[in-house]
């Protein structure tokens, strides 16, 4: 790359200049890209277009505009550093070294020596000092140091003396027998300084900096006057070094010899840096529980550690096998390791926070004694609780915890082809079973997820789980549904309200979102704790068939999911009537034509989970929700009917003001249920 | 839409309801014999049964109802049912349609009937009258008789006549219908020697053959004829070369599971059947073939029932039983099925595999959709 040098020793200071040593010409920094890109386009005249360029925009102070990025560094060392956040934030009196990490590495990563196990000596080691300059009242760096005299007096300006600390860390090495081997490393004196870029770059306003000696930190003692190099060598042939007796320390200016070359200070990757490269301000350091660590649980974690989210508990009782490979992000080398562990571990090993990021609870999440008892404490510790179990027992199971925990279920259709996200609102008005239900209306009533629970998808001979696992369908499905998941999961934390998305990748690779506002629910209790939930997307539809209709009265089915041990039933659905139905002014007689095969068609298109749950019918403009003789008969025939599947009959009256809810069981009296409160309602004698 | 059959729990008494693969409806016999009086009579609600159907079909109409004799238990109610076109008395709107009476000779020609009896004749009467509408089977010669002493013109009327051993017209296995009703009996010569008109021997027979698939299903209706007319049959149709048209893979029961449908004797425990009759069953039945009993439950040995004359007669389900062990069928009695304490009614479809049983998917569907419930304030 072309250097472009100003000549005049006035040059006055600007951004966008290099780094240069102290009587060193000025260098303008007029392109940043590499060479092997800028050549393929670069001419003398583009070159006077970018210097002139350059002086347009300093002449009115627009030179920082936010894609250029830190002064590059002119002069730099072959070394550079890895740091974690929390060296620069602590004052740390701990003596800190950098080592490579593999042989002829020149990435060194900095560490506490006390980590590091005395047998296993570091490679290259380079005892590293720390300083942070204060970020308000500080020049920026205008010239290169070059020697640690410069450096010194650059710190000193801002009260930092160079020399009192190469003392009192030479006087502890050379106390120190376990530490003394590190007077022969060179020495690394890291710097903070203040931002000289856009705030909106990768380091948080920190511009970070080493300058590495090419003496050993003993041979600057000997430079200081503080120690006296030892004849005897050492047993591994290295120079030993003495404490001088009579230590007269010398002043800055004696550091002049001790050349000195910038090197470059990466951060680890580390939640807050994932964070900020995710291009959020700040890391999310909720606690989340992930039940299910398959395909998509593995994936979507994945995403989310690396763009700076949650501490996690994985929760699994399976192993890897040969097949999860398919889609999954463990190695072959981890079959027959629990899959908890093997993503925990993924994890761990991607976000490189002093404590583990992640961690895993190999258990099922049904069993009881203490394995049950370790996983509903973790559900109940936890912020977030994201079920991925391709199971819908599990995450009704889910659903049903006690704790304040937000829940969040993710799954894939049978065929893999689409991927489905309900997240709980914040307050959780809403629960996974109740978004569960609206799911299957939205599948119901969109016409392009007509075959979304098709199982008629080749399935793969190992298992028959509901929620499709391991039938055959493509990694590059996976990636790409769990990374739009991943996507909407991480706005839905961010944001109060609930989330209900299907996406629904095609064959041409075009996806379409299918999404509604999950509808409030009202729930009603029962006799026997029936739960009944009814949402506000459900009245709306029969209220609008009731009006379509008046002034006669209409009906027809009702449509729900029933769970019978759980003793709940969600309304999903209302049929309109069928059309051999009589529909009068004072009496509604419900049609049989197509009724079975409306039925049938209802529980195909949703996998066999809405089921017909009972009747409703409209009453005339005035009159009350009140079940009249005739309705109470007609309850008693549905719950008759009804007793066959173990489940209470429901009757929906639709009225001006909206809906009431009529609750039978055989041989029982009706209720008319009263929303919320629980309180049971009054009794209906039979006409 | 595949072809179905249905039977009906109706005591000795006889329904079906043949739905063709063109969705045309064609009911075989009708009646109603249930007291509604009677809470704890089993036998079940016909005209609810049917109307339900045509309901679900969009339906006010059959296209074809053949009264096979009229007798009570084949004919019980039809006054109050159908739509009938000869008298303005039975045309409410709630009232099911007949496109198509198929009656035989002896319906038309028997005197001094009342009740159902003579309201089926004189429907067949005015709809032959009129030259459309009926089709009368067999008998020419006394029909010939019939319509001189009415002054009808034979020529004209002549093609509203089926004999025995050709094809009902309309309905052909290759084409829509997917399906060839071939009459047996009554028979024309056989007819004629006899003044006394026996309804029973003069009843419609009549196979029919379904084709689904490419495969040829066979049900056969064998009314209430006697071993006699059986054997008639048998060597008629043997003389002619048409063993063919004597296959079954479903078969109702000759008069409600008598012995006399078998053989002379009743016997002891099995009835025997006579050769003719045995060679109907036993070389005639194809694998699996099922035999529908509509009649009340078999009595068991030794009970009063089993004493009764009146069908059904438990030597002669014996003889059943046998067979359908034979074939590795099904012998099954309308009274019985699910069950004695709730019977209902049941249905087959033809396939391409042929005949098999419909059954109900999902009990409270099932429900659901048969019943119209009623709100309202």
């Amino acid at each position: 790359m072309p250097l472009m040098v100003m000549l005049r020793d006035d040059f006055p200071d600007t951004e966008h200049q290099m780094l240069v040593p102290r009587g060193h010409p000025a260098a303008i920094c007029i392109d940043d890209r590499p060479w092997a890109e800028a050549s393929l386009g670069w001419t003398p005249a583009e070159l006077v277009t970018r210097v002139l360029s350059w002086f347009e925009r300093a002449s009115v102070g627009k030179l920082h505009d936010t894609r250029q990025p830190l002064d590059p560094v002119f002069l730099l060392s072959e070394f550079s550093f890895v740091t974690e956040r929390s060296v620069w934030d602590e004052e740390t009196t701990e003596v800190l070294i950098a080592e490579q990490e593999h042989e002829h590495s020149p990435i060194l990563r900095v560490k506490r020596l006390q980590d590091c196990d005395d047998t296993d000596r570091p490679r290259l080691p380079i005892c590293v000092m720390t300083y942070r300059l204060p970020a308000q009242g500080v020049r920026p760096l205008r010239h290169m140091p070059v020697n640690l005299y410069e450096l010194s007096t650059i710190l000193g300006e801002n009260g930092i003396v160079l020399v009192d600390d190469l003392n009192r860390l030479l006087s502890d090495l050379l106390t120190d027998a376990g530490a003394r081997w590190l007077l022969n490393s060179l020495l690394a004196v890291m710097v903070q300084m203040p931002v000289r870029a856009s705030p909106d770059v990768l380091q948080d306003g920190a511009d970070l900096r080493a300058f590495v000696s090419e003496r050993t930190v003993g041979e600057i003692g000997v430079v200081l006057g503080i120690a006296l190099k030892d004849d005897r060598q050492l047993q591994d042939g290295t120079v030993g070094y003495v404490k001088h007796i009579r230590a007269k320390v010398a002043d800055a200016s004696a550091l002049k010899p001790v050349a000195i070359e910038c090197a470059e200070v990466h951060l680890e990757f580390e939640h807050d840096l994932a964070a900020r490269l995710a291009g959020r301000d700040e890391p999310d350091s909720r606690h989340a529980v992930l039940i299910g660590a398959g395909a998509l649980g593995s994936a979507l974690a994945d995403c989310l550690a690396r763009e700076g989210r949650f501490t996690w508990t994985v929760i699994d009782p399976d192993r890897m096998l040969p097949h999860n490979l398919a889609r999954h992000i463990g190695h072959n080398d981890r079959i027959g390791y629990h899959k908890a562990h093997v993503l925990a571990d993924h994890l761990n090993a991607v976000v490189a926070e002093r404590e583990a990021i992640a961690r895993a609870l190999p258990n099922d999440l049904f069993a009881g004694g203490e394995p049950g008892r370790s996983i509903s404490s973790a559900m109940a510790a936890a912020d977030l609780i994201v079920d991925a179990t391709a199971s819908i027992g599990a995450a009704r199971r889910i659903s049903d915890h006690e704790g304040p925990a937000r829940r969040i279920s993710t799954f894939f259709n049978p065929s893999g082809a689409a991927a489905v996200l309900l997240a709980e609102p914040a307050d959780r008005a809403l629960t996974l079973r109740d978004l569960e239900a609206q799911y299957y209306r939205l599948v119901l009533e969109t016409g392009s997820l007509k075959s979304h629970l098709d199982r008629s998808v080749e399935t793969f001979a190992y298992t028959g789980g509901c929620r499709a696992i391991s039938n055959r369908f493509p990694q590059s499905n996976v990636s790409v549904l769990a990374g739009l998941v991943a996507m909407k999961l991480g706005d839905a934390v961010d944001q109060p309200e609930a989330v209900l998305a299907v996406w629904t990748l095609d064959s041409n690779g075009e996806v379409t979102l299918d999404t509604a506002p999950p509808d409030q629910v009202t729930r009603y209790l029962g006799k026997n704790d029936w739960k009944i939930t009814t949402d506000a997307g459900f009245v709306r539809q029969i209220l609008a068939m009731r009006k379509e209709k008046l002034p006669v009265e209409t009906g027809g089915m009702l449509f729900g999911v029933v769970d019978v041990p759980a003793r709940s039933i969600c309304l999903v659905h209302a049929a309109a009537a069928p059309d051999d139905s009589i529909e009068s002014i004072g009496g509604f007689e419900r049609g049989v034509r197509g009724v079975g095969e409306y039925i049938d068609r209802i529980r195909r298109r949703t996998s066999g989970q809405v089921r017909y749950v009972g009747e409703w019918h409209s009453h005339p403009p005035g009159a009350s929700g009140q079940p009249s003789p005739r309705d109470i008969r007609q309850i008693d025939w549905l719950a008759a009917v009804m007793e066959m599947d173990s489940a209470p009959a429901l009757m929906v009256i639709a009225t001006d003001i909206g809906i009431e809810v009529i609750f039978a069981e055989q041989g029982t009296r009706p209720l008319a249920l009263t929303p919320r409160d629980g309180r049971v309602a009054r009794g209906l004698s039979a006409g | 839409m595949t072809a179905k059959i249905h039977f009906f729990p109706l005591g000795n008494a006889d329904t079906q309801r043949i739905d063709l693969a063109d969705g045309r409806k064609i009911l075989v016999d009708y009646a109603n014999t249930r007291n509604s009086q009677d809470s704890g009579d089993l036998r079940c609600d016909l005209p609810k049964e049917l109307k339900l159907d045509l309901r679900k079909a969009g339906r006010t109409h059959y296209d074809a109802v053949c009264i096979t004799h009229i007798d009570s238990d084949h004919c019980k109610g039809f006054g109050e049912f159908f739509w009938l076109e000869h008298a303005k008395k039975y045309q409410s709107d709630d009232r099911i349609k007949i496109d198509e009476l198929w009656v035989p000779a002896a319906a038309v020609l028997e005197e001094n009937l009342k009740g159902d009896a003579r309201l089926i004749r004189a429907e067949a009467r005015h709809r032959f009258k009129k030259g459309k509408g009926v089709r009368v089977f067999s008998r020419p010669k006394r029909m010939k008789k019939w319509m001189e002493d009415n002054e009808l013109d034979y020529e004209k009327h002549k093609h509203l006549i089926v004999t025995a051993g050709s094809l009902v017209p309309g309905y052909k296995k290759e084409e829509s219908a997917q399906a060839e009703f071939f009459v047996h009996c009554p028979f024309a010569w056989r007819s004629d020697e006899n003044t006394v008109i026996d309804r029973n021997e003069e009843s419609i027979v009549m196979q029919v053959t379904f084709r689904e698939g490419g495969r040829d299903s066979y049900l056969l209706l064998g009314s209430d004829v006697n071993h006699d007319t059986i054997s008639a049959i048998v060597s008629l149709t043997k003389s002619h070369g048409n063993e063919d048209r004597l296959l079954w893979d479903l078969l109702k029961i000759c008069h409600h599971c008598s012995y006399k449908a078998l053989g002379p004797e009743r016997g002891e425990d099995q009835t025997k059947a006579t050769p003719d009759v045995e060679w109907l069953f036993e070389t005639q039945g194809r694998e699996r073939g099922v035999m529908v009993s509509t009649s009340w439950k078999i009595p068991e040995k030794g009970t009063e029932d089993d004493k009764d004359k009146q069908p059904p007669h438990r030597q002669a389900a014996n003889y059943y039983r046998s067979v359908a062990e034979a074939l590795d069928g099904d012998f099954v009695v309308t009274m019985e099925k699910p069950s004695e304490a709730k019977p209902r009614p049941f249905g087959f479809k033809i396939t391409a595999q042929g005949v098999a049983a419909i059954i109900g998917a999902s009990m409270v569907s099932t429900s659901v959709a048969s019943e119209t419930p009623r709100a309202g304030c």
